[in-house]
């Protein structure tokens, strides 16, 4: 003979449970809502000022003057509308506090790196490359770069997600490396395939990882207690 | 065949839509007065949604445990959240995704706890009934429980959520993370294989083509359908 079970299956929820609910809401506070457009413009500007002044402590847009200005200003323009549309497909529609669908995501965190590369190589065959160099430089800049725009994408984004939380993050790595490589390309003249893929796509991937690593501990849902 | 389809949407009903569209109006408005600093909302915002919540997360874990513990930290992720609730977004699905997600947690952490006692609103209305009744009514639970499931997982959920838990497609899309077409084509599926496993289980003369007409949808049971009773037993 079965002994009865102690908890019957109940088909709503205890009082007991709302008196626990809103007891863990008072005993951890948390500020109400504040205006978050001004504070994000405001990291927007400091993110760009920061870009800036590397890139001109790396020499600035002059160190790429061997490349072709039609060529360059062609592949700047490539690559300033990746970024903006990683920017537009990473980051939650409208009103929503749920991070774009996961197929979305993942063709950021992988498109973002593949088609910065491509866009590079599909230039090489338009100018000789006036030196050689195997991008160690180019990551440096891209690493250096990158974590500024991906501080503004971190606040404009919502900062929790339930669903797909690498993912997220992996998708915000690669739109911040989307821009850091806007600032490559104003630097860089080099398109040869091998400083391509060390310098400017290695980077991108690295940055989606990362992204992937900062969304699974700080995008995901943590247990109270 | 009709009669059968017709016989598992009114099973599955639970949630008619004007009760989803007044809480999910109600919980709408409270995380907009709690995000703004109303303190008192967050009771409001539980009354809304926890109800839900809770049935949604019972019917995956058949725990009250878990179930009660997944609703307490979904309304503490609600909480935390409540500085950067972005004005006008739609809670209801944010809650289910934040909900699927710990229970998903929980399930990987071994969590997952199965009791097998009956709701008390189940026992009521079985002893009311007639014995031959009963025992048929407790066979089309088991056909009911066995077909939903043997639905392959990304089927279960998509028709759990948008048959049972009232959200609409779109909704149900936020939650998965799919697009809204995705949803239509697994719910459809769903349908179809609950279909033919109760076309093959159902007993005589109870939802065969030949049986009665199933009553409509908005007649149909709240509180204990088949399919509810056959998922928490």
């Amino acid at each position: 003979m079965r002994p009865p079970d102690p908890s019957p299956l109940r088909l709503a929820p205890s009082e007991a449970l709302k008196l626990r609910v809103l007891a863990d809401a008072r005993g951890h506070p948390v500020a109400p809502r504040a205006d978050r457009l001004v504070p994000g413009l405001v990291r927007a500007a400091l993110a760009a000022t920061a870009m800036v002044a590397l890139l001109m402590l790396f020499g600035g847009p002059a160190h790429a003057a061997g490349r072709p200005t039609a060529s360059g200003a062609w592949i700047l323009a490539g690559t300033v509308a990746l970024a903006v549309t990683a920017t537009w497909l990473s980051l939650p529609a409208g009103r929503s506090m749920l991070s774009p669908a996961r197929g979305q995501l993942l063709a950021v965190a992988i498109g973002v790196p593949l088609l910065v590369g491509a866009w590079l190589v599909l230039w090489h065959s338009t100018y000789a490359d006036p030196f050689v160099r195997v991008g160690v430089r180019c990551f440096a800049l891209t690493a250096l770069t990158a974590p500024w725009p991906f501080l503004v994408l971190a606040h404009l984004g919502r900062r929790l997600d339930p669903r797909h939380p690498s993912l997220a993050g992996a998708a915000l790595g690669a739109t911040s490396g989307a821009w850091a490589a806007v600032m490559v390309e104003l630097w860089c003249p080099l398109a040869v395939p091998d400083h391509v893929l060390a310098g400017h796509v290695l980077p991108l991937a690295v940055l989606a990882l990362a992204g992937a690593a900062y969304g699974t501990l700080r995008l995901g849902l943590r247990r109270i207690r | 065949m009709q009669a059968v389809l017709g016989r598992v949407a009114p099973m599955t009903k639970v949630y008619g839509s004007r009760d989803a569209a007044a809480s999910q109006t109600l919980a709408d408005q409270a995380m907009e007065r709690y995000a703004d600093g109303d303190e008192g909302a967050f009771g409001t915002l539980y009354d809304a949604l926890a109800p839900r919540l809770y049935r949604y997360v019972l019917r995956r874990t058949h725990s009250v445990h878990l179930a009660e513990d997944v609703v307490q930290q979904t309304f503490f992720q609600m909480h935390s959240a409540r500085g950067s609730f972005v004005r006008g977004a739609a809670v209801l699905a944010w809650s289910y995704a934040i909900a699927r997600r710990l229970v998903i947690d929980a399930s990987r952490r071994g969590g997952r706890e199965r009791l097998r006692a009956e709701g008390p609103g189940v026992e009521e209305r079985s002893t009311e009934l007639a014995a031959d009744e009963a025992l048929a009514l407790k066979e089309e639970e088991r056909a009911a429980r066995r077909a939903f499931d043997l639905l392959p997982p990304a089927l279960r959920e998509a028709f759990q959520l948008v048959k049972l838990e009232g959200l609409s497609v779109a909704e149900t899309a936020a939650v998965l993370g799919i697009t809204p077409g995705m949803v239509k084509i697994r719910t459809h599926r769903a349908k179809l294989a609950l279909q033919r496993h109760l076309a093959g289980t159902a007993p005589e003369g109870e939802g065969s083509p030949a049986g009665p007409a199933p009553p409509a949808p908005e007649e149909a049971e709240v509180d204990a359908t088949p399919i509810e009773r056959g998922m928490t037993s």
